[in-house]
């Protein structure tokens, strides 16, 4: 950070409670750099988390409770943005009245409202989505940041019944500047209007303190496969249980672990049962990052069978803990790991080929050994969060002086 | 009339469980006095079945029970439902009252009789709940409505409900008068999860009506080879019918230089999925979702259609599948559950292993080169119907289960002494009890 008189003030729209665990790790680190990072909830968030991270919540209410409840919220969050900021409250009531229902319209002002007359330099939406939805604040004269992280992107467009297609060129218009977490994702993003040049590619990273390897591993005669992610239809995990089938029928002994929870739990399990493979799979749920860290230190093997990926921060968590990587070539991928050297890459949808590449390192320790150190040395040298942050704050600081 | 027949449904009328639909007219044509009870009737659904229309008395016959959400309302209708039953059906709500109080506490039992008002009201001779899920917190009710209590499974609830738990449907299996399953794959799924050898229970496969779904004379015009094979698939866009696997196999298709335009008919929420992978896989130009439509344009597909389509990773029997062959389309489908039990693999379609693209390809290309297969396929696939699938035969086996289940009093409890608890009789039922209850927390 160049040494302003006062920190940089960014506001947070459309962060879920709780916020992911690499948004959280960006806030918190640029928290850390001197940064004032206020983070907007409509749920009122864990104050312990606050204090501890030395972040700020910007408290707006959820459309709920009963109805007269809710008008009279309104009044009041009209009256004090017509005082705090009479512009705002225009631009507000002008896009609410858009709104054909005239319940959507209070839905639309409780919404937009609180943010009449804040004060803050940027204003960052960590989702294409967050920016679709709180499109009349791009016209309060501050400067715009918007987050491209994966599938709102390289996924979200192909659905043919989601309207996000056509807000993803009116906000990339708009915007000061589109952080882009990948090359992938930034080329993708170009097919919906995106300006290259108005974009950064600004790739995660992890504390490779953190993600270390265990200094003492418990041995196991199963070769320790392991996965992480939400049991969504995107990461593709029943693909890497039919790979895992695959490796069993070649007569490797494995234990296969999965990291997550989602809707689809219920294929992942009728997937486990269906192909007969209950002794080998172990479903953990939803894990703490200690606990995470702690299930890959006692890995041999990670493996990504994602479908579509942003990036792979789920992939450079493992590798800061030495494990080689079997991947898809699923987006964002290729550039966190390089086929042959930290691990390898196979195309998405094919168990086969995934099953190919788990079993040359289950059959080679040397191998797993060579290409996990590897995978180590490529998060130390590539992708520390320490970088991550520092990148971001300095693009922070660069739009805010375009905006001066 | 003859018995009455009360039929628990979740939403009725629904367009994916039209077989409902049709067992509700067919049985009230023979003369049986039919209710149905759901959760949920949505009257956009009603309009798309005439057929219902057609029966001036349908609709007196359809029950929707009293919201449980939300709470509030709930809670102030209770004393309108609970006074209801009282005013038309005063002997019966008390005897469900007094044998309830006896297993749950008071709160609870005018609870379950706000929720089951309309049994006690229909006070059902024979009480079928017509999927599986529906049943294990439910079985109470042959006891507080005195009544025989039948339990259909038809795949889903074999297959996915209360898996962590071993005695899942325990209550059923030892309450019920009698057990149906969809076909012997679904049986023997049943006596994987516990359900005794000796249940009564009959296998009574879907059916269809032949005369609905009947190939147009004419209307199809036989394929020549030039122009592209036209792919069909029916059914709810959900993970368990392996859509990905069917784009996948049509890549394969158009890698080999076939041409083929694939329609999918249905809604769901999968489409957000399938269509990333039409994107993917580059078939944006041949793959088109139709969504969910009434069934006049499901036959309106069908009859255009030159090869059906179906590649599950789970499905209890498929209805659409039988419908295919009754429109004498010829089928490609997987081995899931009841398919193989289905289609006769090499007569009228070809069934391959479930998630195995590469295999579905080679059918289907099989078929595309080879139209006088297909028609041939097609044909033999409509005399199955027929033969085996046909909704006469199967009201007539619905109608004898019915009877035999009224019927068989004496014999089921000479049968094993499992059944020996007349409501009278205390212990035996108090240790049941309480796992259904316990169940009942769990949801299902």
């Amino acid at each position: 950070m160049a040494k302003s008189k006062r920190p940089l003030r960014i506001l947070v729209v459309g962060s879920s409670w709780p916020p992911q665990t690499f948004l959280g790790r960006l806030m918190r680190g640029l928290s850390g750099l001197g940064v004032q990072v206020r983070i907007a909830f409509s749920s009122w968030p864990d104050q312990d988390w606050f204090l501890q991270s030395g972040l700020k919540a910007f408290k707006t209410r959820a459309w709920q409770g009963p109805q007269l409840l809710r008008v009279l919220w309104v009044g009041w969050l009209s009256l004090v943005a017509m005082v705090r900021s009479p512009r705002a409250f225009r631009i507000f009531w002008r896009a609410a009245m858009k709104e054909p229902d005239p319940g959507d319209r209070l839905r639309t002002l409780n919404r937009l409202l609180p943010f009449a007359g804040v004060s803050c330099d940027v204003i960052y939406f960590p989702w294409n989505s967050a920016a679709i939805d709180f499109l009349p604040l791009f016209e309060l004269g501050k400067p715009v940041l918007i987050s491209c992280r994966g599938s709102q992107v390289n996924v979200a467009p192909h659905h043919p019944g989601r309207g996000i297609r056509a807000g993803l060129p009116t906000t990339f218009a708009r915007a000061s500047a589109i952080h882009c977490i990948s090359s992938s994702i930034q080329r993708e993003a170009s097919r919906f209007g995106l300006d290259i040049a108005k974009s950064r590619v600004i790739r995660p990273g992890v504390d490779p303190e953190f993600f270390s390897p265990a200094p003492v591993r418990t041995s196991s005669p199963n070769v320790q496969i392991i996965t992480v992610g939400s049991l969504v239809w995107v990461k593709g995990v029943t693909y890497g249980i039919q790979a895992i089938r695959k490796v069993v029928d070649a007569g490797i002994p494995v234990t296969f672990t999965i990291v997550g929870d989602g809707p689809e739990r219920q294929r992942v399990l009728y997937t486990i049962d269906d192909l007969g493979l209950n002794d080998h799979v172990r479903l953990l749920g939803r894990l703490s990052p200690i606990a995470v860290r702690d299930e890959l230190r006692q890995s041999d093997i990670f493996i990504l069978p994602s479908l579509a990926e942003g990036f792979c921060n789920a992939a450079i968590e493992a590798m800061g803990c030495s494990l080689p990587v079997v991947m898809t070539n699923c987006g964002g991928s290729l550039e966190g790991v390089t086929d042959g050297v930290e691990g390898f890459i196979v195309p998405i949808w094919d168990p086969e080929a995934m099953a190919e590449g788990i079993l040359r390192l289950a059959r080679d320790p040397a191998l797993r050994q060579t290409m996990g150190h590897a995978a180590r040395a490529r998060v130390i040298r590539d992708f520390t969060v320490k970088r991550h942050v520092q990148e971001f704050a300095d693009l922070l600081e660069e739009i805010q002086c375009g905006a001066a | 009339m003859r018995g009455r027949v009360a039929l628990v449904v979740p939403a009725f009328p629904s367009l994916s469980e039209t077989f409902i639909v049709n067992k509700f007219l067919g049985l009230l044509e023979r003369g049986w006095d039919v209710h149905v009870v759901c959760n949920h009737s949505n009257e956009n659904n009603w309009e798309l079945f005439p057929q219902l229309a057609a029966v001036p008395s349908a609709r007196r016959r359809v029950h929707v029970t009293w919201p449980s959400e939300p709470a509030w309302k709930a809670s102030l209708l209770l004393p309108l439902a609970v006074l209801r039953c009282l005013w038309s059906r005063p002997l019966r709500t008390l005897r469900y009252l007094w044998r309830g109080l006896r297993h749950f506490g008071v709160l609870e039992t005018v609870g379950r009789l706000y929720l089951d008002a309309d049994l006690v009201r229909l006070s059902p001779d024979i009480l079928h709940f017509e999927f599986g899920a529906l049943a294990p917190t439910r079985m109470y009710l042959r006891d507080l409505l005195h009544c025989k209590v039948v339990v259909s499974f038809r795949g889903y609830d074999l297959n996915f409900v209360g898996l962590d738990r071993p005695n899942h449907y325990e209550p059923v299996w030892s309450r019920a008068a009698g057990l149906h399953f969809l076909g012997e794959d679904l049986w023997r799924r049943a006596r994987r999860r516990g359900f005794p050898e000796d249940c009564f229970r009959v296998l009574i496969p879907p059916a269809i009506d032949t005369q609905i779904f009947a190939p147009r004379s004419g209307s199809h015009k036989p394929r020549d080879g030039n122009r592209p094979l036209r792919i069909l698939s029916v059914g709810r866009l959900e993970w368990k019918k392996g859509y990905e696997d069917a784009l996948l196999a049509v890549r394969k298709l158009l890698d080999r230089g076939t041409p083929f335009v694939y329609r999918i008919v249905g809604g769901g929420d999968y489409l957000g999925a399938l269509g990333f992978a039409r994107y993917r896989l580059g078939l944006e130009s041949c793959v088109d979702f139709v969504g969910a439509v009434p069934r006049a344009e499901v036959l309106a597909e069908m009859e255009q259609a030159d090869v059906f389509l179906h590649a599950a990773v789970s499905e209890g029997f498929c209805n659409a599948v039988l419908e295919a062959q009754a429109m004498e389309i010829p089928v490609v489908c997987t081995d899931a559950d009841g398919l193989p039990e289905n289609v006769a693999t090499g007569e009228t379609g070809f069934v391959v292993p479930r998630r195995d693209p590469a295999a579905m390809a080679e059918k289907l290309e099989v078929l595309a080169r080879d139209p006088d297969l297909a028609r041939r396929m097609g044909q033999a696939g409509r005399r199955r119907v027929h033969d085996r699938f046909r909704l006469a035969d199967q009201l007539d086996r619905w109608e004898e289960f019915y009877e035999d289940v009224l019927g068989r009093e004496a014999a089921s409890l000479a049968r094993s002494g499992r059944e020996k608890e007349i409501p009278e009789e205390s212990r035996p039922r108090e240790r049941a009890l309480p796992v259904t209850v316990g169940h009942g927390e769990n949801g299902q």
